[in-house]
């Protein structure tokens, strides 16, 4: 063996991988530039794919491209395609090569029309207008081509050892510092999107900022008027109801379907998938469904009531003042019931069966054991159910805003801040009861972030 | 090992490209598009919207007419942000009147005399609506076309209860709504989910009760919502209650929604505006008409809902001269005789064709003719907190008539409260 190693020329394998890569590179960049890069003027919108809608759909910007464009993302997702086959299948790697250079040229069929086949004042213009993603994309598909350089024997080894030579250019950072350069990006935006925000919040609420103008720092008047409003009893008496709602009947029914499915029934799965599958719905589209479930004269429920004779004049649900506010909180009920299920089942699955097995040891019946053994030990659960159902009913917004706008008696916090900030034009106001939803909430979370820290620790 | 290093050196290159690209896009030519944001919705004159933009578009190959249409009702909340971006959006459509005054007044809107000087819209627009268009002797909004509110109503449910002539005064009305509710038919529909149309019957009553100039001054909040008068409106507005006049659950729908039941024929009246046609079943629009709201107190003028829609251009526009070169366009002769003929909108101009117009619209036509007083609506001729708030106390008038007093005085309490806020 060693003699068959000294026997070879003195020289470097040929490595096809550094081709494959950067076809995949300028691939990729073909692909940012084309989606998120403007291909006409400076701004992003008007980025190639969405030249190449408005060409295929006949939209209002198709004059400034032609159908030629498809040949763009096609390209990029073959290029894509070939090089990553190559980096998976090194012998092949050579051959990928040529392959992405070849989908490269197809793409540069755009850019030949665009330069040396269209004619007239519109190309004219297209060429002068011509946006920094297009430029990028030439270049790129232009590299694509050139990747094959490094199919040549010295090409490629040079590059080897520029690589070699860069790589030991990084400058040394100390182990404990990593951690917290890799949160840094997380915390900045963090800071910029979260606390930001939040604070200025904290000073509008004191300001008269109408969104146009100034503001102008009028202390603590809007907390004032806030106070005297009949509109901020309803809405915290609204969010009350949600509340005591909320932490009842979804915990109990919950907990019930929990203990029901936790059992080896047939087809429980489908049962446990059905009660959770409202959950996969988002909050406006369940307010859509409901509000039609709700219709006065075309609904399900009232159609029901009618035909099977109960009533010939059933009351109009989301039109009556006194029902309104309940039947939004069904319908959030409705949702709410398979989480807290979901959460309680896994509860359950967690549960050591050893003190089960002891509990029936000892000749405890059904109730007993639920009471005494599998109730206290599901505590941790119920405390984490109790703190998001009051949390989910403090930031109730969808349904209200779709299914009623608030109208009907049916404000609540949330809703109110959205009318009187968007609405109104009054920022300073919104935020002010936005300060009182957050000041509530606050308590919750902590009680939610204690509790759960306190967990992390125990386990 | 080697391939990490092939990575370092390819970024390297892609990098030094990339750099070398973004210097000579950062000095490309300005942008020649106009964006344009709409909020015509509902599909006739969503139709109309954007054919009017392909239109343009065709002349226009080199500045097309970028264009969004955003629901009715987001677009009111949404517009703020549109004019205060930087830039805007280049021309929008809006509402005359103290809505527009609102944004004007706070230097949101470019002025657009010389659109109006260099097209001859001071001497073509009828001088009401130069004058609605003007603030401090400078033009800022181009309306472009309006329309009245009256009382549809479909003339065989009339007929099937045996009402021969429509009703003119109070009385007749009630009496109308008796013999309708005998026959088995809701004598009026409506939708109140959005609870500006109740604010129609509010805007009716006020000005046939009090008259229009008490009307106006209790939009510009210089009477009191405690008045005796107003009173005296929600009165009235109770007898229609007491005679079961309204279809039941009407917070359940938005307006169109309302509408089924007139188009099933279980309903009979509408108070609407001229916009109900583009939602009211083709099939039968023969079989509907309107009659000017009834005669309450003979002494008082007579005064009509008649709200005026227009455009008008941000001043953080991107592309102002684009914006007025298409504002012109869309305020011309022929965009609004198209308009006049295909969707029935009355014309600001005075030299649009009205004489082939269908009997309806000579009607409508006639209606605000012979009118003492134009008003916009309740919502737009009022501020917008007050207006959000007397649109609230009328839903709830609705839903609770006995808590009136109270209703009244959280109105005149909002009332003082913006008052005391705009003095500062």
């Amino acid at each position: 063996m060693a003699t068959a190693i000294k026997s070879q020329p003195l020289r470097e394998p040929l490595d096809f991988a550094g081709a494959n890569f950067l076809a995949i590179l300028y691939a990729a960049i073909i692909l940012v530039a084309f989606i998120f890069m403007p291909w006409m003027w400076t701004e992003i919108k008007y980025s190639g794919a969405r030249l190449m809608s408005d060409v295929l759909t006949g939209g209002s910007l198709k004059t400034f491209s032609t159908w030629q464009i498809v040949f763009i993302p096609v390209s990029a997702l073959l290029a894509l395609g070939a090089g990553l086959w190559g980096l998976m299948a090194p012998h092949r790697g050579a051959l990928a090569s040529v392959l992405a250079a070849a989908i490269g040229l197809m793409g540069l069929v755009y850019y030949i029309d665009l330069y040396w086949v269209r004619e007239g004042e519109v190309a004219e213009y297209i060429r002068a207008n011509l946006g920094a993603g297009a430029d990028l994309t030439l270049v790129a598909l232009v590299g694509l081509v050139a990747q094959t350089v490094l199919l040549l024997p010295p090409v490629n080894i040079l590059a080897q050892r520029l690589g070699r030579r860069a790589s030991a250019l990084r400058p040394p950072v100390p182990q404990k510092w990593t951690p917290y350069l890799f949160l840094l990006p997380a915390l900045a935006l963090y800071l910029v999107w979260i606390i930001g925000p939040t604070v200025y919040t904290f000073y509008l609420s004191l300001t008269d900022w109408d969104g146009v103008s100034t503001p102008n720092y009028i202390g603590l008047r809007n907390y004032r008027i806030l106070f005297s409003q009949s509109a901020l009893t309803e809405s915290l008496g609204n969010n009350l109801r949600w509340l005591v709602a909320f932490v009842t009947v979804p915990t109990t029914l919950g907990l019930g379907l929990a203990l029901i499915f936790n059992t080896d029934m047939r087809g429980g799965r489908w049962y446990k998938v059905s009660f959770y599958s409202p959950l996969v719905l988002s909050w406006p589209v369940i307010a859509l469904v409901w509000a039609w479930v709700y219709h006065p004269s075309k609904g399900l429920i009232n159609s029901l009531l009618i035909q099977s004779g109960i009533t010939s004049d059933p009351p109009g649900w989301l039109a009556d003042r006194n029902l309104a506010i309940y039947c939004i909180i069904a319908a959030a009920t409705w949702r709410q019931v398979g989480y807290v299920m979901v959460l309680y089942l896994a509860g359950l699955k967690n549960l050591d069966p050893t003190f089960i097995d002891a509990g029936l040891v000892d000749g405890a019946n059904r109730w007993q054991l639920f009471r005494h053994v599998i109730l206290p030990l599901l505590a941790p659960v119920t405390t984490i159910v109790f703190i998001i159902s009051v949390i989910d009913s403090l930031r109730s917004f969808d349904l209200v805003q779709v299914m009623t706008r608030g109208g009907q008696g049916t404000r609540v916090l949330a809703n109110y801040m959205y009318i009187e900030a968007f609405n109104n034009y009054r920022m300073g106001y919104g935020a002010a009861i936005a300060v009182v939803l957050f000041t509530i909430s606050i308590v919750f979370v902590g009680l939610y972030l204690w509790r759960s820290l306190k967990d992390e620790l125990e386990y | 090992m080697n391939r990490s290093k092939f990575s370092k050196f390819g970024l390297l290159l892609t990098l030094l490209f990339a750099v070398g690209l973004l210097v000579p896009a950062a000095v490309a030519q300005g942008p020649q598009y106009i964006t344009y944001n709409s909020m015509h919705g509902d599909p006739i004159p969503r139709a109309f919207d954007e054919e009017m933009v392909a239109m343009w578009n065709e002349a226009h190959p080199l500045m097309p007419v970028e264009h969004s249409i955003i629901a009715h009702e987001d677009f009111k909340q949404a517009i703020r942000a549109y004019l205060t971006a930087d830039p805007a959006p280049d021309v929008l459509t809006w509402f005359a009147g103290e809505r527009a005054r609102f944004f004007i007044d706070r230097g949101l809107i470019a002025d657009i005399s010389d659109v109006f000087e260099e097209y001859g819209f001071n001497e073509t627009y009828a001088p009401g609506f130069v004058a609605l268009a003007t603030v401090d002797g400078k033009q800022y909004f181009l309306p472009t076309s309006y329309y009245w509110w009256a009382v549809y109503y479909r003339p065989s449910l009339f007929e099937q209860a045996g009402i021969t002539e429509v009703p003119e005064t109070w009385d007749e009305f009630l009496a109308a709504c008796d013999t309708l509710n005998a026959a088995g038919i809701t004598p009026i529909t409506i939708g109140t989910r959005y609870p500006w149309t109740a604010a129609a019957w509010f805007d009716y009553l006020n000005m046939r009760i009090n008259g229009p100039q008490f009307h106006i001054d209790l939009m510009l909040l210089k009477e009191s919502y405690t008045d005796e008068r107003v009173k005296t409106v929600f009165e009235y507005w109770q007898q229609l209650f007491d005679h079961n006049c309204f279809i039941q659950d009407a917070a359940a729908y938005a307006w169109q929604e309302a509408l089924t039941p007139m188009a099933e024929g279980s309903a009979a009246m509408y108070l609407m505006g001229q916009f109900i046609v583009d939602s009211y079943p083709d099939e039968l629009e023969d079989d509907l008409d309107f009659f000017r709201f009834p005669i309450i107190n003979p002494d008082v003028p007579i005064g009509e809902d008649a709200p005026t829609d227009g455009y008008f251009i941000a001043a953080n526009a991107r592309n102002l001269e684009g914006g007025k070169e298409f504002l012109a366009f869309i305020g011309s002769q022929e965009m609004q005789q198209k308009a006049f003929d295909e969707l029935g909108r009355l014309p600001t101009r005075t030299d649009v064709d009205v004489s082939g117009a269908a009997p309806l619209t000579q009607k409508g036509i006639e209606l605000i003719q012979t009118a003492d007083y134009v008003a916009q609506f309740y919502d737009r001729d009022t501020t917008a907190p007050m207006a959000e708030a007397g649109l609230n106390g009328f839903a709830r008038f609705w839903s609770d008539p006995a808590s009136i007093d109270q209703i009244l005085a959280d109105l005149e309490a909002e009332r003082l409260r913006i008052l005391e806020e705009t003095a500062e």
